[in-house]
């Protein structure tokens, strides 16, 4: 089958798992309204991530002439056809911004010099439009994709140069997203601990996005492949992708580590208050748990050649690595916020995993319905010969 | 002592590759195939056993990182404690980046001599060369020619019907 057909009992399941999104919504204005915001800021801004991985693996894959991805091309554009969708949800956070933003708050500011002096940044008007800026340019770089690799299935004869425009246009992309990329984990995730800098945050951010990307699209195939689907992928090209999650849940801990050890070093106050507060007060368990399923699990596991052309295995590896990833954004959204209102201790409950599930519906509901708006095989890219003939 | 190899010589991989298939096929176990560049998919005509080499690795990386841990547990807290900037002598987060270098080192190095040591290539012992077209441009197939059940002949037209440039009998 070269077409994926939307399967209704599973967008069901999507919706029901909306409902009880909002159910999980609902249930925290009740008891604790601060969760509502970083639940939200947390969800959104890891599908978003996920989305963004395909432009960034499609941007990448076309500058450097890779073949090794075009015979599952068509769900990197599934996934960047999500951008727009969970771009647009993420200005729900504007709504919130001052349970989440503390110099959002004109007193705060004003009696605090510090904040004082990165108010000409730190500011709402032009918070909400480096917002629309930064989505905007996602959006229209999905769009733009899509549309040109749609362009290379309507004119065969067209295809290569299609794909040597495309490749110029991509170098362009990868610098507008490693810029916009920065920004937005900078001001969304960042600012929550308005004293608090680090330079390498937004590769820290990045190192997640590959990581989160990567399982996702190791997890849709594997599905895919089960509903029989993508019959013409096999393990070599399962290798592959198990090569470079190996790669990344390091690359994620090297700047992990790297961002951890210059604050522990030069122990300034202002730096080692972001340390120091994940851990302590109950919150140290969720930061080293963090390491644990993030990296130390999938890197034993991946390391031997077999694990890597196992699909179970790989799928469990891969679930690892989402709660793994997952918990890596609520410890760093989370503590100060809840602190600020005044909640020390760490309390995961249903309503984390029932906001977790209802933005996981949303973006798979999303995706599926992009994957069956054209054939799962990139028939005319010039890289599908290669692609499949894949051997490690 | 000696082993006698017949080898067959190719100039194209993708003939070699047919004539290995061939050969598999009617139940003839290769020895070795001499190529000048990675050629995927050979393994499997090859009936060689996976490598240990990843074994070595990891065992290798693993004692780095532990005796680098040690000796640098062993420097700054027991023989030479030095007060920096406040820190415990025990300052774990410092040791990583050593400990992280030394494992790294441990593995690349070990795993290289490993390499060398199993396949006998060590000073003072000059390595044979099944065939020295096969450092170059040429494939080589190899087969060891045992006493009972080598068809010498049969094999030879086998390799010939192939494309096989030459045919001939070594000595190692």
């Amino acid at each position: 089958m070269t077409t994926y057909k939307e399967n209704n009992n599973l967008n069901k399941i999507f919706i029901s798992m909306m409902g009880l999104g909002i159910l999980g919504i609902a249930g925290a204005f009740y008891f604790l309204p601060i969760k509502v915001w970083v639940n939200i800021l947390t969800v959104n801004f890891m599908f978003l991530s996920i989305g963004l991985f395909g432009i960034f693996m499609l941007a990448v894959t076309n500058i450097v002439g890779a073949a090794f991805v075009a015979p599952y091309r068509k769900i990197l554009e599934a996934l960047a056809g999500t951008v727009p969708y969970l771009g647009l949800s993420m200005f729900v956070i504007l709504l919130g911004a001052h349970s989440l933003y503390e110099w959002t708050h004109a007193d705060v500011v004003m009696n605090d010099k510090i904040l004082m002096s990165k108010a000409a940044y730190l500011n709402l008007p032009f918070f909400s439009v480096r917002m629309i800026i930064c989505i905007g340019l996602w959006s229209l770089m999905s769009m733009v994709l899509i549309k040109k690799f749609k362009e290379q299935e309507d004119f065969p004869d067209k295809a290569e140069d299609i794909q040597k425009s495309l490749s110029g246009l991509s170098a362009l992309f990868m610098i507008v997203f490693g810029v916009t990329y920065s920004v937005a984990s900078f001001d969304w995730i960042m600012s929550l601990e308005p004293h608090w800098f680090s330079t390498i945050f937004g590769v820290y951010t990045f190192s997640g996005l590959v990581v989160s990307g990567l399982a996702t699209l190791i997890l849709v195939l594997i599905y895919l492949q089960s509903q029989g689907y993508m019959e013409e992928v096999n393990l070599n090209h399962y290798h592959d992708l198990g090569k470079l999650l190996l790669g990344f849940t390091t690359f994620w801990a090297y700047i992990w580590f790297s961002q951890y050890l210059l604050i522990w070093y030069a122990n300034i106050p202002e730096e080692s208050e972001y340390y120091v507060l994940r851990e302590h007060y109950g919150w140290n368990l969720l930061f080293w748990a963090n390491i644990i399923l993030s990296w130390a699990i999938p890197f034993m596991i991946l390391l031997p050649r077999w694990t890597k052309r196992n699909k179970k295995v790989l799928q469990w590896t891969c679930y690892i690595i989402l709660v793994g990833q997952w918990l890596n954004l609520y410890v760093m959204v989370a503590p100060k916020v809840m602190e600020h209102h005044g909640v020390t201790n760490v309390s995961i409950t249903w309503v984390e995993l029932f906001i977790a599930a209802g933005y996981a519906g949303f973006f798979l509901f999303v995706f599926f319905k992009k994957l069956s708006k054209s054939s799962l095989v990139a028939e005319n890219s010039p890289f599908l010969a290669e692609g499949l003939a894949l051997e490690q | 002592m000696s082993k006698k190899y017949l080898l067959g010589v190719f100039h194209d991989e993708h003939d070699m590759i047919r004539a290995a298939q061939e050969l598999r096929k009617s139940d003839i176990s290769i020895f070795d195939i001499y190529t000048p560049f990675p050629v995927h998919g050979l393994d499997q005509y090859l009936e060689i056993k996976p490598t240990r080499l990843p074994v070595v690795t990891f065992i290798a990386g693993t004692a780095g990182l532990v005796l680098a841990l040690l000796f640098q547990y062993w420097v700054s807290v027991i023989d030479w404690p030095i007060n920096v900037g406040g820190k415990p002598f025990n300052s774990f987060a410092a040791f990583i980046p050593v400990a992280f270098e030394i494992m790294v080192l441990f593995g690349a190095f070990i795993t290289v001599f490993a390499f060398l040591l199993r396949s006998k290539l060590v000073p003072m012992f000059s390595g044979s060369i099944m065939h020295t077209g096969a450092t170059q441009d040429k494939f080589v197939i190899a087969l060891e020619v045992k006493d009972v059940s080598f068809d010498a002949q049969l094999i030879s037209k086998t390799l010939d019907s192939f494309g096989a440039s030459e045919v001939s009998v070594r000595e190692v």
